[in-house]
């Protein structure tokens, strides 16, 4: 149990280390002083940063696992909301990992094609709600072939790259949930029936103007 | 563990699979659930036990089964024991009791399970 922990600690700590500082920044010795271990005891659980940073990811891979795992819970449009909301609490609580893309494809090529097996599923799921609140007469037809596609991969775009996008701009920490949804949204209503904007007014306007954060 | 892997097109096709299951499933009629509640045929049962070893307990399973339609029939583990003699003791209570009726003891005719023997 004793293990457990300390091996917990490790990465909870390598984790806020990556965060701060960056993957590449982030020596052993720094994890151990962070959480007051000597670098032999952290060796002892780790033999070195890619075992820590193997670890970490399958936390990661986890955790993203479980938040496609959410998909079409509710059939109706607060499904996508609530999924939105897990993707921002992840991204806030592992900047790094969107901070670092490239880092990452560098240097953990395992790390990346996990990564890409998942950015897979994520289109398509963000597709396959355009397909499927079209049918419940929420969603417009498709104007032209390709359209539904192109807003699927720009929300992953925003998605993924609202950290980077954040830091870039000097906003570290001050977009919150509010904007982050309301921006993601944005890109869905204009194709919304009157219906779906009633729901959406009913259902999602609401909780929008219940989050936190934006400005 | 190796990592399970999904194609794209399958892993779209279950998402569409996912979406259709919306509009194709409907609520089931009440009436389907019905035979829970519906116990009145219990009465015109005959009633067999029968001792079974699990997991180092013997349990008693009491089989009721319709006098004249012996195919409707029901099966419940009613309680286990440690021995086998204190099983078959209580299984011979129980079946005593479950099987009372005003009208004597209900038996199934063998005949009417119609088993083909060729």
């Amino acid at each position: 149990m004793g293990d457990l922990n300390t091996k917990q600690k490790i990465l909870n700590a390598s984790i806020s280390l990556f965060n701060a500082n960056g993957m590449a920044n982030v020596r052993l010795q720094q994890i151990a002083n962070e959480i007051g271990i000597s670098p032999g005891n952290l060796a002892y659980h780790f033999r070195n940063k890619e075992a820590i940073i193997e670890a970490i990811n399958d936390d990661l891979y986890e955790e993203t696992a479980e938040i496609l795992s959410t998909y079409r819970v509710f059939p109706n449009l607060i499904d996508f909301d609530n999924q939105l909301t897990k993707y921002f609490t992840f991204i806030q609580k592992y900047p790094f990992y969107f901070l670092d893309l490239l880092e990452i494809e560098r240097h953990y090529p395992e790390i990346q094609s996990k990564r890409k097996s998942h950015i897979t599923k994520m289109i398509s799921q963000i597709r396959k709600r355009f397909d499927f609140n079209q049918q419940r007469g929420m969603i417009v037809s498709e104007p032209r072939p390709g359209v539904y596609d192109s807003v699927s991969n720009a929300i992953w775009v925003l998605i993924t790259f609202w950290v980077p996008q954040n830091v870039a701009r000097g906003q570290n920490g001050e977009l919150g949930t509010k904007t982050f949804k309301e921006t993601i949204w944005n890109q869905v209503y204009p194709y919304l029936t009157p219906e779906g904007v009633a729901e959406y007014n009913q259902l999602i306007r609401p909780l929008l103007q219940h989050s936190k954060g934006g400005k | 563990m190796d990592q399970f892997h999904l194609d794209p097109n399958s892993y779209n096709e279950l998402l569409n699979l996912l979406n259709n299951q919306h509009f194709t499933e409907v609520p089931a009629p009440s009436g389907d659930m019905e035979f829970l509640s519906d116990d009145w045929w219990l009465r015109d049962t005959a009633v067999i036990e029968n001792i079974v070893r699990r997991d180092g307990m013997w349990e008693i399973h009491l089989v009721f089964a319709h006098y004249t339609q012996p195919q409707k029939l029901i099966k419940r583990v009613i309680s286990r024991h440690t021995s086998k003699d204190k099983a078959e003791l209580n299984a011979w209570y129980m079946r005593r009791l479950a099987a009372k009726d005003q009208r004597g003891t209900l038996r199934v005719n063998l005949d009417d399970f119609k088993i083909c023997n060729s």
